[in-house]
């Protein structure tokens, strides 16, 4: 079947998970054709970058943000429609007794869009900047933190604009290439590029996928806050970017966040739990060896960006206090800074402390395979922990493995790990010298850590998780290509009157030997080309069940 | 190592522990546009489901909506820490009234011949490309730098829009040589020769004037645009700005051609009457050359406040419209000095009407 998968991102950076993830999927599922549906980044797609994988039968991308695409502002009777659409949309966004419209205006925008294109010009067009001043400075708008000024109206109209441009992308539509014609859509990443497809679901009934891993409206919560913009502003995004959110989720057929943690979130933003099913992002570091044996001196590893949220001073102080018990020890920090300073602050720390001789900032390590090789346990003291992603390949090293208890970590790391509570030195000390101090311990561990990891997030189960969830899906959802409004014929579409197999197999290809029986009742007929085609082709079948 | 540690520290007797997690986290809490943000908060500062537990609340959700509820908001005070780039402006100015001032000299003192004139244009020409601010685009939508677990993503920063598109710079040109035809037209068609060189050589010095002023147009826009609250305050602000911008610019004209004329008496007196110096300088040109004056002080300043303003299209259109209307006056019998006066009028005077119109928008002040 014709998987349209939409995810947001450059193509040409190999360092974004989220397209090395899609490719891997699309490669993991040969059966099926794959479309990239693409918002470029912003920095946009930089030009031509590394070639497409042959996985992909078409990539199309949309630049979302910078300068508006050219085009025409809508007519006097067109504009007023526009604009009562989009006080809609702009009213379930600061009227907190409206919050059921948003999706409504959402679509009635993007119908309109579809008819004449002209919706990128009317959001930045002056009638659009009256139409949101005016709802936004309505009695009754939630606007606690003081109303917005006329500067605050030009950046939100200009914002709202650039987050409501793939509405009027050129991908909808039954034709080749459009997204009326696929089976279903799977949106990676969330945020805009749900978008198109919440659209297609709406116009064409095609389903949807969402797979997050970090939430996209977590990640905006906490970005915003240092976003250059005044309260309301950043209310009215944000606003914007919930109710999307809760939109996708609402609309969504199956939702399958990266970790229980995560599910958390969605649920709390509205998720159905029982269209929820966690997968974890495979990793194909699950294939390397375990880590060769351990070095002579007892050496604490610790990875992560330098940056106050991952706490490397936390570490620095247990650190401290083991090597009061054991002189010996050594500590190897990998990370690049991310907060300007910080390394020299922690290094300033190890100096006070009196550990700077046995701390090494060792930078980026060349392979992450190789700095849990020079460590004998491996350590995170941060914070929080959004993603499994750098707690799974330490645990794939086979070292032992100590974490503070915070985020994802009790759920990934579980029994095969020590956790202790994030902000104390001490028990952090006492972990890690427990485990250096007891090699055998230290190996059990290892290695169970290491099974469980191999067990979790493999990129196998991933590939056969969304096999099963693709084919759930296009059993529920007859995703007829004209919408449900009958074929050439004229007879209408019976739901459900073909098995998914009969899709997955080749499609409703008019068979010759069934040619005769067509002319019997629809449904009889569906059936029996259903089981003819499936008796013609065991080998496809088998291979896509 | 205070914080969610201290929350729940054993043995202390802790009367309202939500109030102890209010306070460490109140500035989170006092810009929280929304109980999730205080919730996304918590959650990076080291606070789980054991936090919440403490503070009597099933997860950190409730949590964090019982502090929003608990905190007013109040927003951080706004920075006016906008920097005034007075020198950018000066030197601009600067770099317009020499570039315009040099080649109408230099066609004063060698006359309008068609070798001169063209090598005069080039400069002229040059003005408005040498003069003009980066294009303003709208900024993008905040995303958090990209970055992988182990530091900053080395990836390449957003690149800004290119400083010319080729619209950009075709108006650009366009209107330099509308500035051209401007300044070196009247040399070509006038009778008295020095009296016409003296008025254009004060009105190349006031295109640096135009662009002073249009600078200020611009900048007392950005300033009413970051203070108004609504969009009919922003215009009811604005409606007095353009008349004074307008004003100051022929304020300007008119000091400088004045003493261009003092400066073209004492080197050139004319015959008859004796009076005071100023009194001859006043009576050495007529209504008509006044007028004509003020006519082409209009078009000076009019484009150049379009073209500061992101209409640099409408700029190029009333720069080159002058002149040729003038010229087609001219060619149409008229004499040099009312085809100026008619046919530059007319334009100066649409442009005006046109500049009203747009340049009270907010749009127009990005």
């Amino acid at each position: 079947m014709r998987v349209a998968l939409l995810t947001e991102g450059a193509r040409p950076d190999p360092r974004r998970d989220a397209t090395a993830w899609c490719d891997r999927l699309a490669e993991g599922l040969p059966e099926h054709a794959f479309e990239l549906y693409l918002l470029t980044g912003p920095g946009g797609s930089g030009g031509p970058g590394e070639p497409l994988p042959p996985v992909w039968h078409g990539v199309r991308e949309l630049a979302p943000w910078g300068r508006r695409p050219a085009g025409r502002a809508p007519g006097a009777l067109r504009r007023r429609q526009y604009a009562r659409a989009y006080e809609e949309l702009v009213g379930a966004l600061v009227m907190p007794g409206e919050r059921a419209s948003f999706g409504p205006g959402l679509y009635r925008l993007a119908a309109l869009a579809r008819e004449d294109g002209a919706l990128p010009a009317f959001l930045a067009s002056a009638h659009a900047r009256r139409t949101l001043e005016r709802v936004w400075r309505r009695p009754g708008a939630d606007t606690s933190a003081g109303q917005p000024l006329l500067c605050d109206v030009l950046v939100a109209a200009d914002l709202l604009e650039q987050c409501l441009r793939p509405l009027s992308a050129p991908w909808y539509g039954t034709g080749p290439g459009g997204l009326g014609a696929a089976d279903l859509c799977h949106v990676v990443g969330g945020g805009p590029a749900a978008l198109p497809a919440l659209v297609a679901r709406q116009l064409h009934g095609v389903p949807f996928v969402v797979t997050e891993h970090g939430l996209h409206l977590r990640e905006q919560y906490l970005g915003y806050r240092e976003a250059p913009y005044r309260w309301p502003v950043r209310a009215l995004l944000l606003a914007f970017f919930r109710a999307l959110t809760e939109e996708t989720y609402r609309q969504a057929a199956v939702l399958t966040p990266g970790s229980a943690h995560d599910q958390q979130w969605q649920r709390r933003c509205g998720a159905d739990p029982a269209r929820t099913r966690v997968v974890y992002e495979g990793t194909p570091a699950v294939a390397r060896a375990a880590a060769g044996p351990e070095p002579r001196t007892p050496t604490l590893v610790w990875a992560g960006a330098l940056e106050p949220g991952r706490d490397t001073e936390l570490m620095l102080h247990a650190f401290a206090r083991v090597r009061a018990e054991l002189p010996e020890a050594r500590l190897t920090i990998h990370g690049e800074e991310a907060a300007p300073g910080y390394r020299a602050h922690c290094a300033a720390v190890a100096e006070r402390l009196g550990v700077a001789p046995a701390v090494d900032f060792a930078g980026r390590p060349r392979s992450l395979a190789e700095a849990w090789e020079g460590g004998t346990v491996a350590v995170f003291s941060a914070l929080s922990q959004r993603r499994p992603r750098l707690l799974a390949d330490a645990m794939l090293s086979g070292r032992a493995v100590v974490s503070t208890d915070v985020g994802v970590a009790r759920e990934v790391v579980g029994p095969t790990g020590l956790l202790v509570p994030a902000r104390d030195p001490q028990a952090l000390a006492g972990a890690c010298l427990a485990l250096l101090r007891d090699e055998e311990r230290r190996a059990r561990l290892g290695l169970a850590g290491r099974l469980r990891a191999q067990e979790r997030f493999a990129v196998e189960p991933v590939i056969g998780a969304f096999r099963e969830i693709y084919l759930e899906l296009v059993s529920q959802y007859p995703a007829f290509p004209d919408g449900g409004r009958g074929d050439a014929v004229g007879r209408a579409p019976r739901p459900f009157a073909r098995p998914a197999e009969y899709w997955l197999a080749d499609g409703p290809r008019p068979d010759p030997d069934d040619s005769g029986s067509a002319s019997g009742t629809p449904g009889a007929a569906a059936d029996e080309s259903g089981e003819a085609g499936a008796q013609d082709r065991p080998g496809a079948l088998a291979e896509a069940v | 190592m205070s914080g969610g540690a201290a929350v729940g520290s054993p043995g202390r007797p802790v009367g309202d522990p939500v109030r102890e997690v209010m306070a460490e986290h109140r500035e989170l809490c006092e810009r929280a546009v929304d109980p999730l943000e205080i919730a996304a908060g918590l959650e990076e500062a080291g606070l789980g489901p054991a936090a919440a537990a403490r503070c009597r609340h099933a997860d950190l959700f409730s949590l964090a909506e019982e502090l929003y509820a608990r905190v007013p908001r109040r927003p951080p005070a706004p920075d006016r820490g906008r920097e005034r780039q007075c020198g950018a402006a000066a030197r601009a100015s600067l770099t317009a009234a020499a570039l315009a001032a040099l080649p109408c000299a230099a066609v004063a003192a060698l006359g309008a011949r068609w070798p001169v004139l063209l090598s005069a244009a080039v400069p002229l020409v040059l003005v408005p490309v040498l003069t003009a601010e980066p294009p303003a685009a709208p900024p993008p939508p905040f995303t958090a730098a990209p970055a992988d677990a182990l530091g900053p993503a080395r990836t390449a920063p957003p690149r800004s829009g290119p400083r010319w598109r080729p619209a950009r710079a075709l108006a650009a040109v366009g209107y330099g040589l509308g500035l051209a035809a401007l300044l070196l037209l009247p040399p070509v068609t006038a009778e008295d020769e020095r009296l016409t060189a003296a008025l254009v050589l004060a009105a190349a010095v006031s295109a640096g004037s135009a662009e002073r002023a249009a600078r200020w147009y611009r900048q007392v826009g950005r300033g009413h645009l970051a203070a108004a609250g609504t969009l009919a305050e922003f215009r009811a602000r604005m409606r007095p700005v353009l008349p004074v911008a307008v004003a100051l610019h022929l304020a300007v004209l008119a000091v400088l051609s004045f003493a261009a004329l003092a400066v073209l008496t004492v080197v050139a007196p004319r015959p008859g009457p004796v009076g005071g110096l100023l009194h001859q300088a006043a009576e050495r040109a007529g209504t008509a050359q006044w007028a004509a004056q003020g006519v082409l002080g209009l078009l000076l300043v009019l484009p150049a406040l379009l073209a500061r303003c992101g209409r640099t299209t409408a700029a190029a259109l009333g720069a080159l419209a002058g002149p040729a209307a003038t010229l087609a006056l001219f060619g149409l019998g008229h004499s040099g000095r009312s085809a100026a006066l008619l046919g530059g009028g007319a334009v100066a005077a649409v442009l005006l009407a046109y500049a009203w119109t747009v340049l009270g928008r907010a749009g127009s002040h990005r």
